[in-house]
C-alpha cells in the first residue's frame, strides 16, 4: 500500500496583510500520485505550494517523506520538493541555462562529475539538449518552462510541484509540455486553471476556495460537477462535457 | 530593446573563442596594465600591441567593424581629456615648409596625448575582444575563480540576468503610455508620467527580485556561495598569453 508522502495537518496561514490565505488545510498525498490543485484566484493554491518547502511557515504541521518541514530540516526537505513557478522569468537567474540547472546540484555541494551528469541528464529529460550555453533571454516561453522544469529535475526531487505550469503557452507548447510532466517520476502536484490539464494528468483533484478544502476526490467525479465546480469559479473542462453529452457506446 | 549586442558573437567557435576562461581574462588584464605602464614617449610597444591585437581579432572570425565600432567609444573621452592634457602643457604645433614634421611629434604636449590616445584605444579594444570572445557569463564565472569577492561578481551576474527582462518591462510599459497618448502633455505631466513609470518599474524590479529570492531558496540557496563549475585547460592556454604578452615585453625590454 502506497504511503502519504505529503502529510498536512489542520495548516493555516495568514499573510502580514491580514489576508487568511489557509484555513486548517488538512490533506495526504500518496507517493507517485498525480494530484490537481484547483480553485479561482485568491483560493490559496499557491502558498499552500509554499508551505511544502519551508518557503512560508503558517500554523498546524506539514511532513514530507515523514519529516516535518521546520527550520533544521530544511535542507533535506528543499531537495525532496521541487517547485516550478509559474513565470519561468523568477525561477531562471542563472546567465546561461546550464548555471540554472546546476545550481541546485551546486547547493546540496555534490561533487562537479555528478553535478556535471545530473545537469546533463535533466536536460536531455526536458528536450534541451545543446542549449546549455544559451542564455535565458534568448529563449523561447516554452524552452524558458522547460528549463525551470529542467532546473529542479537536475536535483532529483521526489515530489514535484508545478505552479500554473501551462499559463500563456500555445498549444503546441503546452502538448509538449504536458507530455513532459506525464512522463516524470515522481509525485506531481499541479497548481493549475487549466481543467483540461488536470483531466489529462491527474488521478486525483483537490479543489480550494478561501483557503479551504471544498472538494477532493477522483478527477473525474469531481471536475463533472457542474455545480460544484461552477460555484467555486471553476468549469467542467470541455473533454468531461463532451463525455456527458456523449457517452462512450451511444451515437454522438 | 535590443541589449543582445552585448554577447553577440561570444558563441562563435574560434580558437580564441575556446580559451580557459580564466586565462582569457588573467591575459587580458595582465595585456592591459602592461600597455597602460608603457612609457608615455614609446610607441614602438604600442604597435606591436595593436599587431598582437589585429591577429587575434582576425583569428577570433569577431567582424572587425563590430569591434572598431565598440572600440571607438572611449576616443570622445580621451581627446576631452587629452585636450585638456594639452593645453595645460602648452603644446606647440610648429609646420615646417616640408609639411609635417619631427617637430611636432616632437613637441611638450602632443606625443604623451598621442600616446594616450592609442593607449586608450588599445586598452578598450582588449576589453571589447575579451568581452566578445568569452561571453558575459564566462567572464563572470572566472572573475569569482580569481577571487573577485563573491558579492561583486553574483551582483554583476544578476544584473546581467534581469537588465534585458527590465528594459522589456519598459518598453511594454512605455509602449501601454504611448498608446493611451492621444496629445502632447505639458512639461509637467511628462515628467511627472515618466517618474510615475521609473517609480513603478522600480516597485515591480523590487517584487521580482523577492519571487527570485524564493525560486533561489526553493533550490537549496542557504546564503553560502557556491564554487562555479572548473572547465579544463589545453596547449592553447598555455600559447595564447605567450602570443599576447610576449612580443609586447620584449619590444619595451629592447
Amino acid at each position: 500500500m502506497l504511503k502519504p508522502i505529503i502529510q498536512i495537518s489542520s495548516l493555516s496561514f495568514t499573510y502580514p496583510d491580514g489576508t487568511m490565505a489557509l484555513d486548517g488545510i488538512s490533506l495526504d498525498i500518496l507517493e507517485d500520485q498525480c494530484v490537481g490543485l484547483v480553485g479561482p484566484n485568491g483560493a490559496g493554491k499557491t502558498t499552500l505550494l509554499l508551505h511544502l518547502n519551508g518557503i512560508l511557515s503558517g500554523k498546524g504541521t506539514v511532513k514530507i517523506d515523514g519529516l516535518e518541514v521546520c527550520d533544521k530540516n530544511l535542507r533535506e526537505i528543499r531537495q525532496k520538493v521541487g517547485i516550478v513557478f509559474q513565470d519561468p522569468e523568477d525561477q531562471l537567474f542563472s546567465p546561461t541555462v546550464f548555471d540554472d540547472v546546476a545550481f541546485g546540484p551546486l547547493t546540496m555541494r555534490l561533487e562537479q562529475k555528478e553535478v556535471l551528469s545530473r545537469v546533463s541528464w535533466a536536460l536531455n529529460e526536458a528536450g534541451l539538449a545543446g542549449l546549455e550555453k544559451k542564455a535565458p533571454h534568448h529563449l523561447s516561453f516554452g524552452q524558458k518552462k522547460k528549463a525551470s522544469l529542467a532546473s529542479i529535475l537536475s536535483m532529483r526531487p521526489r515530489i514535484i510541484a508545478l505552479d500554473e505550469p501551462t499559463s500563456n503557452m500555445d498549444p503546441r507548447s503546452r502538448r509538449r509540455f504536458l507530455q513532459l510532466i506525464k512522463a516524470l517520476k515522481a509525485t506531481k502536484i499541479l497548481s493549475t486553471h487549466d481543467m483540461e490539464s488536470v483531466s489529462e494528468l491527474c488521478s486525483r483533484v483537490v479543489v480550494l476556495d478561501s483557503g479551504r478544502v471544498v472538494a477532493d476526490g477522483e478527477v473525474q467525479s469531481v471536475l463533472s460537477n457542474r455545480e460544484l465546480m461552477e460555484s467555486h469559479g471553476l468549469e467542467v473542462p470541455l473533454s468531461l462535457k463532451r463525455s456527458q453529452q456523449h457517452p462512450p457506446g451511444e451515437p454522438s | 530593446m535590443d541589449l543582445f549586442f552585448v554577447d553577440k558573437f561570444s558563441s562563435l567557435t574560434s580558437p580564441v573563442h575556446k580559451l580557459n576562461p580564466v586565462v582569457s581574462l588573467v591575459s587580458f588584464l595582465t595585456f592591459v596594465i602592461v600597455v597602460a605602464l608603457v612609457p608615455v614617449h614609446s610607441f614602438v610597444p604600442l604597435l606591436v600591441a595593436l599587431l598582437s591585437l589585429s591577429c587575434i581579432v582576425l583569428v577570433s572570425r569577431v567582424p572587425l567593424q563590430f569591434i572598431l565600432r565598440r572600440s571607438v567609444v572611449i576616443i570622445p573621452f580621451v581627446l576631452a581629456v587629452g585636450g585638456l592634457n594639452l593645453l595645460a602643457r602648452g603644446a606647440e604645433l610648429v609646420i615646417h615648409h616640408s609639411g609635417l614634421t619631427h617637430s611636432v611629434l616632437g613637441s611638450t604636449g602632443v606625443r604623451p596625448f598621442l600616446n594616450m590616445v592609442l593607449k586608450s584605444f588599445i586598452c578598450v579594444l582588449g576589453m571589447t575582444l575579451l568581452v566578445s570572445t568569452t561571453g558575459s557569463a564566462n567572464l563572470l564565472s572566472a572573475m569569482r575563480r580569481i577571487g573577485v569577492p563573491a558579492g561583486l561578481t553574483v551582483g554583476t551576474c544578476f544584473l546581467y540576468r534581469y537588465v534585458f527582462v527590465v528594459a522589456d518591462e519598459l518598453s511594454r510599459m512605455k509602449r501601454s503610455r504611448d498608446s493611451r497618448r492621444a496629445g502632447k502633455l505639458p512639461l509637467a505631466a511628462e515628467l511627472r508620467s515618466i517618474g510615475t513609470l521609473i517609480g513603478v518599474l522600480f516597485i515591480r524590479s523590487y517584487e521580482r527580485a523577492e519571487r527570485v529570492y524564493v525560486a533561489m531558496c526553493s533550490r537549496g540557496f542557504d546564503r553560502a556561495m557556491v564554487a562555479p563549475i572548473q572547465s579544463g585547460t589545453s596547449k592553447r592556454d598555455i600559447l595564447f598569453p605567450v602570443f599576447l604578452l610576449g612580443p609586447l615585453l620584449l619590444s619595451l625590454l629592447v
